[in-house]
C-alpha cells in the first residue's frame, strides 16, 4: 500500500540519517509521541525547532560579528540551541553547539568562528533532514486521514 | 517503554488524584526552550501525569504561589534567562516543599552537585528519555507521609526513610527543607539504588493503588510535643514507640513518629555540620566566624532541642538554609535561603523561639559572640519583643517581602552579607518573630565578630536590650552592623534598627549622627529610648546603603524594618546612606576604629558619617547593644558607633561572611529565645575577642572589651 511504502520510505531515510549520525534515537522518541489526537505532533516540533534554530543561528553570527564579540550571550544562546537540538535528537548539531560554547566561554573568537561555522553546516544538514521527513510525515499523515475516509 | 493508552496526557484530574497515584500526578514544567517544554509535556502525559508548563520561572513562582496545593512536582531548566534555575529551585523548595527535578543539557558534576546542595530531588539531563519521567513520582511519594499500611509503598517507604525526611510536612516544611537538602546529598549516593529500586517499585505502582497517603502535618505544636519527648527521653534512647507513648495524640502513628524522628536527627546533625560548614566557610572568608559555626553548630543541638517548639521548625529549615545559603552563595543563595527560612523559619512568633534562637544562635556563634553579646545587649533594649515583634514581623514580612523585590536580594542582602546583614535582619526579626530572628540573630551572631570592638561596648547594646527577645535581635543587629562591610552592617543595622522601632527609644542617642545612622536600629532598638528616634530611618537608609553591597534586597528589608521603627531615623540613615555607601566598601576600617571606642556608639557615630558603612556594619549592632542600655548615652553611642564601625569595617568583610554564616546555623538554631541569645552572645563575645581575627581583630576586641 502507498501508506505502508511511505512509511517504510520514511524508516529508511530516518535509517540513513541515523548512520551519518546526524539524527539519534532521540527522535525516534520523538516519534514515538505522536499520538492519534496529535497526528501532527512530530511536523510541528520540527517546525518548531527549525524556526529556533534559525533566530538563534541568526542571533548568534550577530553577536559574533559585532565590533565586540558578545561571549555572554552567545554562550547562552548556544547552550540553548544545544538543548533544543539535543532534544530533537539533532545530536551532530548538538555537539557543534557544545563546542561552540566552550569556545565561547574561553573568550575565543577565532574558535567561536570555527564553531559557528561547523554548526551552520551541521544545522543545515540535519534541517534538510528533517524537512524530507516532514514532507514524507505530511504526506503519510494526508493518507492516513484519507484512508479513515 | 510501551506507550500505552496515549489518552494519558487527557487524564481528567480526579478529585482524589491520589487514588490512582502516581496517574494524575500534577506536575508544573520549567523551561524557556519552548521545542524542549513541548517535548517534555508530551513525554509527561504519555505517563499519564498531569501537566502545566510555564517557560518562564517567575511565571512558574506565580503559579506556584498562587495554590501551593495545586502542584505534586516541579521539574525545571537550569540555564533560563529571567532566573536562575537553582534559585527558583530553592525558592520552590523553601516556600512550597515541593520536589524539584532539575534539567539541563550539561552533566557537568558541579552542577549537578549544586542542585542536589541546593534542594533538587533529581537531576536529568537532556534529551529528556521517558523512562526517567516514569519514575519522577516516586520523589513525591517520598515526600509524602507514607502511610506504612501501605504496602505498595512499603518499598518506596523504605526509599522515603532513606531519602526521608523529604516529606514536607506543612510545618516541618522548613525542617524540611533541610532535610530535603540532606535527603537530597544522600539521595544522590544512592541515586543509582533508588534507580534500580524505582524501577522495580516502578513496576509495582503501575496498577493504581489508593495509596493515598494522609499526610500527617508537624504542626509545631505536634512537634513541640514531639522534641518535649524525646528531651525526655534523651536522644540516644528515643524510639518511636515510647515517643509516640509520650506524645499521646491521637491518630499518630509509630511509623510517622519514626520517619520525624529520623528527619529530625539528620537535622541535628546538619545542624553540626552547618555549623562546621559556616566554620569553612567562615575560614575561607577568613573570619572567624568558622569557629563559631562550629561552636554554634555544637550549641545548635542543644539548642535545637529547645527549638523544638516551633523554633525548631524554623532551625531545620534555617539550618537547611544556612548551609545552602551560606555556601550557594552569600550573596544570593544566603538571600533566598534565607527568605526561605526566613519564611519558613520566621514563623515562629513565638518570641519564645526567639530567644530559645537567640540563645542558640549565641551559642551557635561561639565567635559571633560578640554579636551575641550585642544580642544580649538587645535584651536591654526594651523593645525587645514588642518591638521585635513588629519589626520581626515586620522584619520577616520584610525579609521575605523582599523575595519580590529581588527575591534573593532581599534576603540576600542578608544571606549575601552572609554574615552581617543578614544576622541583623534576622536578629531584629528574631525579637518579634521567631522565624525572622533568625535571620536577625545571624546577623547578629556575625556581627559578634565584628563586634569585637563593639563587644566591649555593648555588643551592640545587646546588653543593655532589654531582655527580651528583641534584645537578641537588636544584639543581632549589631553584630550585622559590624561585619557587614557595608552590607552588613546595614543588616545590623537594620536589624537595629528594627529593635529600634521597639526599643529604639535609644534612637535619641543615636541620634547623634554617628549613632544614629549606623545604629539604625540599634538606637532605636534600645527601648529604653524611648525616643527611637531611631535612626531606623537609617535603617532604611541601611538599606540603602546596602544597596551598595548591592543588596538591593537588603533595602528592602531594612526599609521594612526600618518603617517600623520611626523613621525619623530614616533621615539620618539616608545621610548615612550615602556616606555610608562609600564606606561601606572601606568604612569598615573607619568603623572598626570606631568601635573600638566604646561602644557601639562610636562606631556609630562614624558611621552616620559613614553610615553607610556603619550602618550596615555592625554598629547596628553595637549601637544596639548601645541601645539596649537604653542608658546609652548618645555619648556611648557616639564611641560605640566608633567602635562599631571600626569594628564592622573590620569585620564586616569576614565576619560578615562568617557572621552570615554563623547566623544561619544559628537563627536556625534557635532563635527562640532572643534573651538567651544575647546572653548567649554576650558570653560569646566575650569570647569572641577571638573572633575578629584580623578584621575584626581590632573591632572584635575591642568590642568584647567593650562588653
Amino acid at each position: 500500500m502507498v501508506g505502508t511504502d511511505l512509511r517504510q520510505q520514511l524508516n529508511n531515510y530516518i535509517q540513513s540519517m541515523r548512520d551519518q549520525g546526524i539524527l539519534d534515537s532521540q527522535f525516534q522518541s520523538v516519534q514515538a509521541l505522536k499520538t492519534e489526537e496529535n497526528p501532527h505532533f512530530v511536523l510541528e516540533t520540527i517546525t518548531g525547532f527549525c524556526s529556533d534554530a534559525d533566530n538563534g543561528i541568526a542571533q548568534m553570527t550577530r553577536y559574533l560579528e559585532g565590533p565586540v564579540v558578545d561571549f555572554t550571550n552567545l554562550t547562552g544562546l548556544s547552550h540553548f540551541l544545544r538543548g533544543s537540538s539535543s532534544s530533537i535528537g539533532g545530536v551532530r548539531m548538538a555537539l557543534a553547539c557544545r563546542d561552540l560554547r566552550r569556545a565561547s566561554e574561553a573568550n575565543n573568537k577565532q574558535g567561536c568562528i570555527e564553531g559557528m561555522a561547523r554548526l551552520k553546516h551541521e544545522y543545515n544538514s540535519l534541517k534538510e533532514g528533517l524537512n524530507n521527513i516532514s514532507q514524507i510525515e505530511r504526506q503519510l499523515i494526508g493518507n492516513a486521514q484519507r484512508g479513515r475516509q | 517503554m510501551t506507550v500505552e493508552d496515549q489518552r494519558g496526557g487527557v487524564v481528567s484530574k480526579d478529585v482524589s488524584h491520589y487514588d490512582k497515584f502516581p496517574v494524575g500526578m500534577r506536575v508544573l514544567a520549567v523551561d524557556d526552550d519552548p521545542i524542549c517544554l513541548k517535548l517534555l509535556e508530551t513525554l509527561l502525559r504519555k505517563c499519564q501525569y498531569q501537566v502545566t508548563t510555564a517557560n518562564q520561572a517567575v511565571i512558574a513562582l506565580e503559579m506556584l504561589r498562587e495554590n501551593r496545593d495545586k502542584f505534586d512536582l516541579v521539574i525545571s531548566d537550569v540555564n533560563m534567562p529571567d532566573m536562575d534555575g537553582f534559585k527558583l529551585l530553592e525558592l520552590v523548595g523553601l516556600e512550597m516543599d515541593l520536589p524539584v527535578i532539575m534539567l539541563s543539557a550539561h552533566s557537568d558534576t558541579k552542577l549537578v552537585m549544586k542542585g542536589i546542595t541546593h534542594g533538587a530531588v533529581d537531576y536529568l539531563l537532556k534529551p529528556v528519555r521517558i523512562e526517567e519521567l516514569k519514575n519522577i513520582w516516586q520523589h513525591v511519594i517520598r515526600r509524602k507521609k507514607i502511610d506504612p499500611k501501605d504496602q505498595n509503598k512499603s518499598p518506596n517507604e523504605d526509599k522515603a526513610r532513606h531519602g526521608n525526611s523529604e516529606s514536607g510536612q506543612g510545618a516541618s516544611s522548613l525542617g524540611n527543607a533541610d532535610q530535603n537538602g540532606k535527603n537530597s546529598r544522600k539521595r544522590k549516593d544512592q541515586n543509582e539504588d533508588e534507580e534500580e529500586e524505582g524501577d522495580e517499585n516502578g513496576n509495582d505502582s503501575e496498577d493504581p493503588s489508593s495509596q493515598k497517603k494522609p499526610r500527617v502535618v508537624w504542626s509545631v505544636e505536634l512537634h513541640r510535643k514531639f522534641v518535649a519527648a524525646v528531651n525526655q527521653l534523651g536522644l540516644e534512647k528515643a524510639v518511636p514507640k515510647k515517643i509516640l507513648d509520650l506524645m499521646d495524640v491521637e491518630g499518630l502513628t509509630r511509623e510517622n513518629v519514626a520517619s520525624h524522628l529520623q528527619k529530625y536527627r539528620l537535622y541535628l546533625k546538619r545542624i553540626s555540620s552547618v555549623a562546621s560548614q559556616q566554620a569553612n566557610m567562615v575560614a575561607a572568608l577568613g573570619v572567624k566566624d568558622s569557629s563559631y559555626l562550629r561552636m554554634a553548630s555544637l550549641d545548635g543541638f542543644g539548642e535545637f532541642r529547645n527549638l523544638a517548639g516551633s523554633g525548631r521548625l524554623s532551625s531545620s529549615t534555617l539550618s537547611s538554609y544556612a548551609p545552602s545559603g551560606m555556601f550557594g552563595r552569600l550573596n544570593s543563595p544566603a538571600g533566598l535561603n534565607l527568605r526561605g527560612i526566613t519564611s519558613s523559619g520566621l514563623i515562629q512568633p513565638s518570641s519564645q523561639n526567639l530567644s530559645s534562637s537567640i540563645n542558640t544562635f549565641g551559642k551557635l556563634q561561639p565567635t559571633l559572640l560578640p554579636s551575641n553579646q550585642s544580642a544580649g545587649l538587645y535584651q536591654g533594649i526594651p523593645t525587645s519583643l514588642e518591638l521585635n515583634q513588629l519589626q520581626q514581623s515586620k522584619c520577616a514580612t520584610g525579609i521575605g517581602d523582599f523575595d519580590p523585590i529581588k527575591d534573593s536580594t532581599g534576603f540576600t542582602v542578608s544571606g549575601s552579607f552572609p554574615d552581617n546583614r543578614v544576622t541583623v535582619g534576622s536578629s531584629s526579626s528574631l525579637l518579634s518573630r521567631a522565624s525572622s530572628n533568625p535571620l536577625m540573630l545571624q546577623g547578629n551572631s556575625q556581627q559578634t565578630h565584628k563586634r569585637g570592638p563593639f563587644g566591649n561596648q555593648s555588643s551592640l547594646g545587646v546588653a543593655p536590650l532589654n531582655p527580651e527577645s528583641f534584645d537578641l535581635g537588636i544584639g543581632g543587629s549589631s553584630n550585622f552592623v559590624n561585619h557587614n562591610r557595608s552590607d552588613e552592617s546595614w543588616q545590623g543595622a537594620v536589624q537595629l534598627s528594627r529593635f529600634s522601632s521597639n526599643a529604639l527609644p535609644l534612637s535619641e542617642p543615636f541620634n547623634h549622627d554617628q549613632m544614629a545612622s549606623n545604629n539604625l536600629g540599634i538606637s532605636s532598638t534600645s527601648p529604653h529610648i524611648g525616643n527611637s528616634p531611631i535612626e531606623f530611618p537609617s535603617t532604611n537608609v541601611v538599606s540603602g546603603r546596602l544597596e551598595d553591597s548591592g543588596d538591593v534586597c537588603q533595602e528592602g528589608l531594612i526599609g521594612n524594618v526600618v518603617h517600623n521603627m520611626t523613621y525619623t531615623s530614616k533621615q539620618r540613615w539616608e545621610e548615612y546612606k550615602q556616606d555610608y555607601n562609600p564606606n561601606m566598601n572601606h568604612s569598615f576600617s573607619d568603623i572598626n576604629s570606631m568601635v573600638s571606642n566604646s561602644g557601639i556608639v562610636s562606631p556609630l557615630g562614624r558611621s552616620l558619617d559613614q553610615n553607610s558603612a556603619i550602618c550596615g556594619r555592625s554598629f547596628d549592632v553595637s549601637l544596639i547593644g548601645q541601645l539596649n542600655g537604653g542608658s546609652l548615652s548618645n555619648a556611648h553611642h557616639s564611641e560605640f558607633e566608633n567602635s562599631a564601625v571600626d569594628a564592622k569595617i573590620k569585620s564586616n568583610e569576614d565576619c560578615l561572611l562568617g557572621q552570615t554564616k554563623s547566623q544561619d546555623g544559628f537563627i536556625q538554631n534557635g532563635y527562640e529565645s532572643l534573651d538567651d541569645i544575647m546572653n548567649a552572645m554576650m558570653k560569646r563575645e566575650q569570647n569572641q575577642t577571638l573572633l575578629s581575627d584580623g578584621e575584626f581583630g581590632i573591632n572584635a576586641y575591642s568590642l568584647g572589651s567593650c562588653i
